[in-house]
């Protein structure tokens, strides 16, 4: 078996050398944690340039990018996990304009139950979050977010 | 059994509330009386009567206070599939 940083990976990608790697086959990267480690190898600016990669909206660590593959937009939301410093790109859909519309999607927020004056505290541990049963309303951000 | 929760529910033997499938890395709640509950077509559902800590080997813990929570995973969208799914890592 071949790991990166404790990742199980297939063999092309724990032996091929960073400068060798298609930044395209990202798109091909099913699991999270592998894209993150395939990231992390061949690096994300060489990514986001090489898929032609346009920036919708930047805030923070965040970045909305849209790129075009085999002829379709495809839309991504580029952020740095702030446990290990690592960058990830995940997908989000086509009809989202804004980095606040695109962590509402991730997050499984919509804009009718988010209340940032009366809606419920809820925390999220990279992709778990832990919502209070029950709650109708939220807050449009993770109270702890690690 | 909670009364807030169906009698279907069912007690999970560890406090694991999601596990990766790459890493081997899991989150795990610890406290007094925690509880996880899976409801079926994973939804979980854990009960910290006195609050808990999620802990994870990569990420740091969070301290939640006594209650009832949903869990839920982060969503992504999978453009080849042109499906919205759950982050699996």
């Amino acid at each position: 078996m071949w790991h990166l940083h404790g990742v199980r990976v297939k063999q092309w990608l724990a032996e091929t050398r960073a400068e060798e790697l298609d930044p395209t086959q990202i798109t091909k990267i099913d699991n999270a944690e592998v894209r993150r480690e395939f990231v992390r190898k061949v690096g994300i600016d060489r990514i986001v340039y090489k898929l032609g990669a346009k920036t919708i909206e930047e805030r923070g660590n965040y970045q909305l990018l849209r790129m075009e593959i085999a002829g379709r937009p495809w839309t991504y939301l580029k952020m740095l996990n702030p446990s290990i410093g690592a960058w990830h790109i995940e997908g989000v859909p086509n009809e989202i304009a804004t980095v606040s519309e695109a962590l509402n999607f991730r997050n499984g927020l919509t804009p009718d139950m988010i209340d940032d004056e009366n809606g419920a505290d809820w925390f999220q541990q990279g992709d778990v979050i832990l919502k209070p049963r029950g709650a109708k309303n939220f807050k449009r951000q993770p109270i702890v977010l690690t | 059994m909670k009364k807030d929760l169906p009698k279907t529910a069912k007690k999970l033997a560890g406090n694991h509330l999601a596990e990766g499938e790459a890493t081997g890395h899991f989150h795990a709640a610890v406290g007094t009386d925690v509880t996880v509950f899976d409801l079926g077509d994973g939804v979980l559902v854990l009960d910290a009567p006195e609050g808990a800590t999620v802990e994870h080997q990569e990420h740091g813990p969070i301290t939640l206070p006594p209650g009832l929570y949903d869990r839920h995973i982060v969503k992504e969208y999978d453009h080849a599939a042109e499906e919205a799914r759950n982050v699996q890592d």
